[in-house]
């Protein structure tokens, strides 16, 4: 069975020169949203095999996953700061806005909690409205404008941190992960994962491929799901799950 | 890259890190919108559909929003 351990482990040893380490998305989230309350640990953890040698590798449903993290957040700090400097679009958004932040709490220091897909759909709906059956190019601007300002070059520079911090994107085909004419992870894999652990469609993709990875020593989660399915055979033996918790510190932060 | 080259660049990391949520750089882009939202206030009302009337009760509860 697979070893499950405290990320504490990786931080103790002072040499990563043979560490292969895939990470999940939750750890590259919290390390890039200062809010998240794992952000303190997940970045000192990912610095820390950094400036030891050790390599990371992510993989394309891990990404997908930051992406959409990254468009609810943009999209819900953009409102809210709207709505906190009183600045109105039409009363109908401003108040079905005011109740789906309401609903989801949190505040200023919410934590991963932003808007969902449907409230963000039903607010670019409201928007879509503003102008009549006659002039729709005036939704259509409003929500374009909106979508602008909301992200502006937040996910470049995410993906320029991740370029900076070595973070290799291991694709099937061209990297040493995967590499050509091997037995690839594939699709029924995955869908049996889902089957036995319940997993998300997302989280099983990414399991199956740090299953399938080659050369991978340790892959780092924070998700329960994941490390339940780890410790129940998810992954070979010769790969250690990491377990990173929030520390009573990053908590209080 | 020298051990010092890589600290550096960390120290870049986090400081881009901080930047990227700083809610001060964000604020700076909510006017963004007021031009549009002001040539919206300016159409007929009766072309846009009475926008501003409150939302009734049924389209307010979030479980038929999905």
């Amino acid at each position: 069975m697979t070893d499950i351990r405290p990320t504490s482990y990786l931080l103790e040893t002072s040499n990563h020169s043979t560490s292969r380490i895939m990470l999940d998305a939750n750890i590259l989230i919290s390390a890039f949203d200062t809010n998240h309350e794992n952000h303190c640990d997940a970045l000192q953890l990912i610095e820390h095999i950094s400036l030891n040698e050790g390599k990371f590798f992510f993989v394309q449903p891990c990404y997908l996953e930051i992406l959409e993290y990254w468009r609810r957040k943009s999209i819900s700090e953009y409102i809210e700061e709207r709505l906190e400097n009183n600045l109105r679009v039409t009363s109908r958004f401003d108040q079905r806005a005011r109740e789906y932040l309401r609903e989801i709490g949190g505040g200023n220091k919410r934590g991963g909690r932003y808007l969902r897909d449907h409230q963000i759909k039903n607010l670019r709906d409201l928007l879509l409205q503003v102008g009549g059956k006659n002039k729709k190019q005036k939704g259509r601007n409003l929500w374009l404008q909106f979508c602008r300002s909301s992200f502006e070059d937040r996910l470049r520079i995410i993906n320029e941190q991740i370029r900076k911090m070595e973070i290799t994107f291991a694709r099937f085909g061209d990297s040493d992960v995967y590499p050509k004419h091997q037995n690839l992870p594939t699709w029924d894999d995955m869908v049996n994962l889902i089957e036995k652990f319940c997993l998300s469609s997302h989280d099983a993709a990414i399991l199956n491929m740090v299953a399938g990875g080659k050369n991978i020593t340790g892959f780092v989660t924070s998700d329960s799901d994941m490390i339940i399915a780890a410790e129940n055979g998810a992954l070979p033996r010769e790969i250690v799950c990491y377990e990173l918790s929030a520390s009573k510190k990053s908590k209080q932060l | 890259m020298t051990t010092t080259g890589k600290k550096q660049l960390w120290q870049e990391i986090r400081k881009n890190i901080k930047d990227l949520n700083d809610r001060e750089i964000l604020r700076k882009r909510i006017h963004d919108l007021d031009e549009l939202v002001r040539e919206y206030e300016e159409i007929d009302i009766e072309d846009t559909g009475d926008l501003n009337k409150p939302l009734p009760q049924s389209a307010r509860d979030p479980e038929t929003a999905l």
